[in-house]
Parts: structure tokens; C-alpha cells; sequence
């Protein structure tokens, strides 16, 4: 579904990110572990078109998205949800979804919301309140479902649990399970490998901005890399 | 330290060259290259404020007016020379300028709303002095003749151009002289980020209250010597907003934050300026403003960090100011 | 005496009212893209400049141009984006300032050179047609152009509250990494809202020209009214905005009712040191707290 070629990516005159590939299946969920500054963050932004990448190639569906505006990559269904909670706080935690649909018709829309807050009723409680004022755990819970309005095909995940205490760290898991089970293709990059381990089949670990191991979960495991990359 | 003696030899040569030069020049371009000088000393002393220290001012038309009357009021009233009265305007102008520096920083006011505060206080003092009867109100006041280097008075335009050149080479030994010491790292540092500069125990009110105070005394030395010039202050030229507004645009276009750039902003495009004038507008009002805008425009797209800044970039591979926006 | 005071009152309301209509298109601006548009005044002039060149060719009430005037606005306003502040945004944001202080240099000389710097003003049959409110007449074009201001503000605000269009607009300004992996086009959005910005100019101009002398000079005075409610307002606020318009229009006509000569003039600007040494933060700050 998702294949990358020896991607490149430089800040300026630095290089931070050499001859990335990487493949991701339909259906799968794929980790991205490795410590601060590997290149994670780097590589989603890339896909996501946020950085410009200036070699290699990114295919999505069989179609080159390099260099693509971030618009027309949503449109396609690459959805991210970024590093640290970026979420709308000074809007209501209903328009926040709506405006993470922005892209579904009207009536498509509505549609979308009802159902997520059908399956969330939490969600439902909190529908009018400001975003700003809701717990860390919450607010990843919000930016989250604003990413599933989207109806993504591949969903992005960047440090969902960041700063998170270790219940909502449940929650967040719990619910990314519940969403690739319902049929969505997930990378996600995550530091804590344990528990990524557990929910993705396969897994890369990036360090300096190159990927230096690749394997399934139980691989990745084995190989008790965890003092080295895994920290 | 090396440095400074290089920038002053530099100016040395450049004062050689345009002592040839200004011997053979017709009037009329005497007079565009004093404005010229004028302009390009006090965009360096906004310089040394909006763009090293990163006190971005509206207001230089204040310290502008307030050297020019104090100087004028000074000889008109107690005779005193302008040689002197301007220092006493310098004085007055850094002390102005410390204070609106230490309310700006006192009441945490952001970037925007700083340039908007000074330009409000120079609003102010434009419509104070506009209808200021015993300062002449908006007829402003003319100089007695009293020919006399004493009085500041000189026989030829040519001795104007060399004092004011003799101001241009004073605001650039000041202004390389902080930009190389420990006070103008210190400067660049509170402009980046002013809350590391604190944690690092640099105090921003204190280096922006010295920044603005420096650039605004030797803004009102410049003040003085145009008014000495025109033999005339009045509200509008000395105070208004156009003088401040074509000072950074020069100091914008030549590159804020580096030493050299406004006057070379100002070298290129004021004169550009009076040239394509005279070329195309002739006497249709409102000519030159046009064209300024346009340069400013077209200065602005080709070179987004300013000449000097584009130069630097070319031959030393960094930006003298980077952009504080974030992706 | 008390009578006296009352109309001023009047007459500030409905002043401000328009004031903040006038402001309303900046602070749009910087909200979504943290730019001030230091034209805006000068923007504003070219309008009342078109209505009154539109007003000696066609005898019609020349508050109908508004009808061409605004569209006009509004793409001018677009275009101005993506020619001019799209390519340098990722700049400092001052050279965008200075950037659009040469555009305002353009537009005044512009305007100066084809209509000369005569004293002009747009004659309207509604400049002699009174309204009396508290014992004090009103024109009819004051009247025309507060309520204007007071529908368009009412328009603006439920669309910014409701619509998609405001939702995005709140989205980008409150997060605008955020709002790009949502999908938003962060450069289609900030395009519309200089168009519309600059458009809602095109409204205000008609009935204003005919209450304002127009001289081509009167840009820079503009970009800094609304500059000083903008900050006033507390930089982005719509409440705010509207808000300090009143009290910048309240504070200018008892200014000129109450104080010596041109010092009535000083206190948009008074107000404003004032408000920033006491609460930086501009009357939004205050409405937030309380």
C-alpha cells in the first residue's frame, strides 16, 4: 500500500534522513521504534508532504505522492496525527472532528461523527466542551477520532502516549487496536516498543536517521535490542 | 577589535574618494547626497536597535524631532551653539528612548505591539508639537541667519555633506562597536529568543533600554544636522511618520542586522530613487513615492533577507537574521 | 452640557461601529496569518477613491457602487496574497510589514497622481436627510453606514461561529500544523480571508466616503486606527475588535467635542499606550478574566 524507496530528506544543507525504504501492506500495522532523533518524526512529516523530501520516491496505492501538497495527500487517505496533542483547543471538542472531516461531504460528514460518537460515549459527553480544557488523555482521544472523521486508509501515528499517565496510555492502545481491527492500515511510531510490539505485526527501528533493523514483532523482540535501540 | 580598525579604514577610503567626487559635483547632486547621508546614518542607528537588538521601533521620527527642536529651540532662545545643542538633543533622545523601552519591557508587550506603541508615542508628540503654539505649532520655526561655523551655518552645501558625513562615520564606528563587542551578542541574543538570553542572565530591558537609547541619540544628531541644513525644522518633515517609514525600508532593503546594509539599502536606493525621478516623474507629485514603493516591493521578492544579508549568505553561508516564524 | 455629551456618545457609537467594521478585515488577517496588513488603511482609501469616481460618472445613490466595489475589493485582496505575501511567508514576519508599507507608498501615490491632492468629497442626496436620536440629527448616511457596520459584524461573527469556512479559519489559527494534516489547503484559506478581509473594505467605502473629506494622504492615518483597535482589541479577537472600535469611536468624538484643538486627535492613540502599560493583552484579556 505504502512503499518507500531510498528517501532523502534535509533541513537546509543537512541531511537528516538517507535512503529510507520501507513497505507497508494492506491491513497491516507497522511500528517505527527508535530512540529521540532517529528520524521518525521526519519521515512521517515527509509523507505527509510536510517536508519536502529531495530524493527517492514515496508511492502510495501505486500512485507518487512525493512532494505532493499535504492537502492532496489527506485527500487521498494518509491521515496523521502528529507528535504532542495538537489539538484545536479553542474549539469545541465536536468541531474539532468536524474540521478533521473537512474533506467528507456535509451529510457525510455528520454521518461520520455520529457513528465515532456512537462508539466513543465519552466522546459524546464531552461533545460541547472547549478542547483546550480536557485532560492530556482526553485530548489524544480527540485528536485521534478528528483523524478517523477523515475515513483514513492509512493512519500515521506519531508518539501518541507522549506524556500520557499510564491509563490513558490503555486507552490510546485500546483504542488503536479497536481501529485496525475495523480494517485501517496503521504506522506507528512509538518509543515504547513493548507495547507497539504487541499491537503491530512487524516492525523498523530507525536510528540517525536510517532504518538499521527490520523483522516481525517477534523478531524485534528476540533480537533483545532493547538496550540498544529500543530505550 | 581587528575588525572595527578594518571598518574604519574602510571609511577612511570611502571618505578619500568622495572628497574628489564632491569637489567636481553640481549642486543639486550635493544636495541628494547629503539626504542621502542623513537617511543612511539614521538607518543604521534604527539599525542598531530594529535590527540587531531586535527592538523593532516605529517611532524614529520622535528622536528625529526631538534632536532637530532641541538643537533649534536652543539657538533661537539662548543662542547656545548647535554643536552643543545637539548633544543636549542626543541626551534628551536616549533618555526618551530608555524610557519607552523600560515601559515596553515592564508591561511584557510583544514585538507587534511595540513598534505600534512607539509609533503611537511619535504620533503623539506630532500632534503635540503640531499644535504647540510656542514652538511655532505646525509653521514650525525658522533659524536666524547667522552665517558662522559657530552657529553651524556654513557657505557651501559641500560642508554640510562633510558634517554629515563626519555623523555617518560616528553612527558607524558606534554601530560596528556594538555589533562586535560582548554588548551586541548580547543584543542578538535577547532579538532570538529573549527568554533564553533571561535564563542565561542577560537582562532584555536592560540591553534594549542601552539599544534604543543609543539609537536614538544618534538619530537626533542627525535630526540636528538636517534641520542646521534646511535652516527650518517644522512637525510634518521632523516628525511625521515618513521619515521613520523610509529609514526602514532602506534599512530593510540593504539588510537589517548587519552593519553595513543600511547604508548600503540607503546608498542604492535613495539616490536610485531621485535618479528615476528626475528621469520619468519630473514634477508630478507623489512620483517618488510611487517608486519607492515599487522598489521596496521588487527589493523585497528578489532579495526576501535584504542585499547585504543575500551577500553574506553567498559568500559565508548564513543568514544575519533568521525567520522566527515556524513551519 | 448633558445634552452635549450625549451626542457625542451618539455619535462615537455609531463612528465606532463603522470603525470596527473597518478593523474587522485586519484582524481576520492576522488571526489566520499573523501578518499585519500594513495597507489596509491605504486599501481602504483606494475604495472610497473608486466610490468617488464611480459617484461623477454615474448618477446613481453612491452607496449602490458597494455592489461593485466590493467584489473589486475582494479580488484585488486575493490577488495581493498570492502575488505578494504568499511568496515571502515563511519570512520574518516584518519584512511582510514592510512589504506591504511599500504597497501602501504604491496605493497613495497611485491615488495621488490620478486624482491629484485636491480636497474631495462624494456628494450623496442622503448627506441631507436627518435622523434623530436623542434630541440630536444624524445623517442619513451615518446611519446607513453604522448599521451597515452593525449587520455586517452580526453576519461576519455567525459565520465565523457556524460555518465551515470560520471553523476552518479558527482551526488554522489555532494550530496550523494541525489543521494541514487535516487536510485543510492553509494557503487556499488565508487567500480567501485577504480577499475577503480586504473585499469587506469595498462595503464600508460608499457610506464613509460621503462622511470623510478624501485626501490621497489619509492611508497611513487609517492602517493606524485600525492598527491601534486591533491591539486595543487584543490582537485577533473578534468581540475585541468590535468592542475597542466602540471605545476608539466613543474616545475620538468627545475627544473633539471636549478637548482644545487638535489634542481630540491624540487620544486613539493615548488609549493605546494606555491600554498596552495596563493590560498588554488589549480588552480581550479583560473579557477573558472576567
Amino acid at each position: 500500500m505504502l512503499d518507500i524507496a531510498q528517501l532523502s530528506v534535509s533541513y537546509g544543507k543537512i541531511e537528516v534522513l538517507h535512503d529510507v525504504s520501507m513497505h507497508i501492506a494492506h491491513n497491516e500495522c507497522v511500528a517505527l521504534l527508535g530512540p529521540n532523533n532517529a528520524g521518525k518524526t521526519t519521515l512521517l512529516r515527509a509523507i505527509s508532504g510536510l517536508v519536502p523530501a529531495h530524493s527517492g520516491s514515496i508511492r502510495f496505492a501505486d500512485a507518487d505522492i512525493r512532494n505532493q501538497r499535504s492537502d492532496q495527500i489527506v485527500a487521498q487517505g494518509i491521515i496523521q496525527i502528529p507528535e504532542g496533542r495538537h489539538i484545536f483547543a479553542g474549539l469545541s471538542v465536536e468541531e474539532n472532528l468536524l474540521v478533521g472531516g473537512a474533506r467528507l461531504k456535509p451529510r457525510a460528514r455528520r454521518r461520520q461523527l455520529d457513528k465515532l460518537l456512537d462508539a466513543l460515549p465519552l466522546l459524546a459527553e464531552l461533545r460541547a466542551r472547549r478542547a483546550g480544557t480536557l485532560s492530556g488523555g482526553q485530548q489524544q482521544l480527540v485528536v485521534i477520532c478528528r483523524a478517523l472523521m477523515a475515513e483514513p486508509r492509512l493512519l500515521l501515528i506519531d508518539e501518541p502516549t507522549l506524556g500520557l499517565s499510564p491509563v490513558a496510555i490503555d486507552d490510546v492502545f485500546t483504542t488503536l487496536r479497536n481501529v485496525h481491527g475495523a480494517g485501517t492500515t496503521i504506522l506507528l511510531s512509538e518509543q515504547n516498543a513493548e507495547l507497539s510490539l504487541e499491537l503491530c505485526s512487524r516492525g523498523y527501528v530507525m536510528a540517525g536517521g536510517r532504518i538499521v533493523l527490520e523483522g516481525d514483532s517477534a523478531q524485534l523482540k528476540a533480537a533483545a535490542l532493547g538496550e540498544v535501540y529500543l530505550t | 577589535m581587528k575588525a572595527v580598525s578594518v571598518q574604519f579604514g574602510f571609511n577612511a577610503l570611502v571618505a578619500l574618494a568622495a572628497f574628489g567626487a564632491i569637489e567636481v559635483m553640481p549642486h543639486y547632486w550635493i544636495g541628494v547626497i547629503f539626504l542621502a547621508v542623513i537617511y543612511a546614518g539614521v538607518a543604521s542607528a534604527w539599525n542598531l536597535a530594529g535590527g540587531i537588538a531586535g527592538t523593532f521601533s516605529f517611532g524614529h521620527g520622535l528622536f528625529f524631532g526631538a534632536g532637530a527642536y532641541t538643537s533649534v529651540l536652543l539657538f533661537t532662545n539662548y543662542g547656545l551653539t548647535p554643536w552643543i545643542g545637539m548633544l543636549a538633543g542626543a541626551l534628551i533622545a536616549a533618555l526618551t528612548g530608555m524610557a519607552i523601552a523600560w515601559l515596553a519591557e515592564r508591561c511584557a508587550i510583544g514585538d507587534l505591539a511595540f513598534a505600534v506603541m512607539t509609533l503611537a508615542i511619535a504620533e503623539m508628540a506630532y500632534i503635540c508639537i503640531d499644535s504647540f503654539e510656542p514652538f511655532g505649532a505646525s509653521r514650525g520655526i525658522s533659524l536666524p541667519p547667522a552665517s558662522g561655523v559657530a552657529a553651524m551655518q556654513f557657505s557651501s552645501d559641500a560642508l554640510y555633506l562633510w558634517t554629515a558625513i563626519a555623523f555617518l562615520v560616528i553612527c558607524q564606528i558606534v554601530v560596528a562597536a556594538f555589533a562586535q563587542s560582548a554588548r551586541g551578542y548580547r543584543f542578538r541574543a535577547v532579538r532570538e529568543n529573549p527568554l533564553a538570553a533571561q535564563a542565561m542572565g542577560i537582562s532584555p530591558a536592560r540591553e534594549r533600554m542601552i539599544a534604543l537609547a543609543a539609537s536614538g541619540a544618534l538619530t537626533a544628531l542627525g535630526g540636528s544636522i538636517y534641520a542646521q541644513y534646511l535652516l527650518f525644522v517644522d512637525p510634518l518633515t521632523f516628525f511625521g511618520p515618513s521619515i521613520t517609514i523610509k529609514v526602514i525600508l532602506f534599512a530593510l532593503v540593504g539588510g537589517m542586522g548587519t552593519v553595513w546594509g543600511p547604508v548600503i539599502g540607503t546608498m542604492l536606493l535613495f539616490p536610485l530613487g531621485e535618479w528615476l525621478r528626475g528621469l520619468f516623474g519630473g514634477n508630478v507629485p507623489g512620483f517618488d513615492s510611487l517608486l519607492y514603493g515599487l522598489l521596496v516591493i521588487v527589493c523585497i521578492l528578489l532579495f526576501p533577507r535584504g542585499i547585504s544579508g543575500t551577500v553574506n549568505y553567498l559568500f559565508r553561508g548564513s543568514w544575519p537574521l533568521r525567520s522566527r516564524r515556524k513551519k | 452640557m448633558i445634552g452635549l455629551v450625549i451626542s457625542g456618545l451618539v455619535q462615537g457609537i455609531l463612528t465606532g461601529l463603522m470603525l470596527a467594521f473597518l478593523t474587522v478585515g485586519m484582524t481576520l488577517i492576522y488571526r489566520i496569518s499573523r501578518l499585519t496588513n500594513f495597507a489596509h488603511g491605504s486599501l481602504f482609501v483606494v475604495a472610497m477613491y473608486l466610490t468617488f469616481a464611480l459617484s461623477r460618472s454615474i448618477d446613481i445613490n453612491p452607496l449602490l457602487f458597494a455592489l461593485v466595489i466590493t467584489p473589486l475589493m475582494a479580488c484585488l485582496g486575493w490577488a495581493l496574497y498570492w502575488g505578494l505575501i504568499h511568496p515571502i511567508r515563511t519570512r520574518h514576519h516584518l519584512l511582510a510589514v514592510q512589504l506591504l508599507l511599500g504597497l501602501s507608498f504604491v496605493l497613495d501615490a497611485s491615488i495621488l497622481i490620478g486624482f491629484g491632492g485636491d480636497l474631495q468629497s462624494v456628494e450623496s442626496p442622503f448627506n441631507s436627510r436627518f435622523v434623530h436620536i436623542l434630541g440630536t440629527g444624524f445623517t442619513m448616511t451615518t446611519m446607513i453606514g453604522a448599521s451597515i457596520s452593525l449587520v455586517g459584524l452580526g453576519v461576519l461573527a455567525l459565520a465565523i461561529q457556524w460555518s465551515d469556512f470560520g471553523r476552518h479559519l479558527r482551526a488554522v489559527a489555532n494550530d496550523n500544523l494541525a489543521a494541514r494534516l487535516a487536510g485543510l489547503s492553509v494557503e487556499r484559506l488565508e487567500g480567501l480571508t485577504w480577499a475577503l478581509g480586504v473585499g469587506m473594505l469595498g462595503i464600508i467605502a460608499p457610506p464613509m466616503s460621503s462622511i470623510v473629506t478624501l485626501t490621497p494622504d489619509i492611508g497611513l492615518q487609517y492602517t493606524v486606527l485600525s492598527l491601534v483597535i486591533l491591539i486595543v482589541g487584543g490582537m485577533g479577537s473578534l468581540v475585541g475588535t468590535i468592542f475597542a472600535g466602540l471605545v476608539v469611536g466613543i474616545a475620538q468624538s468627545l475627544g473633539l467635542l471636549f478637548l482644545p484643538g487638535s489634542f481630540g486627535a491624540l487620544l486613539p492613540y493615548a488609549l493605546l499606550v494606555g491600554v498596552l502599560m495596563l493590560r498588554p493583552g488589549g480588552f480581550a484579556a479583560l473579557l477573558v478574566r472576567s
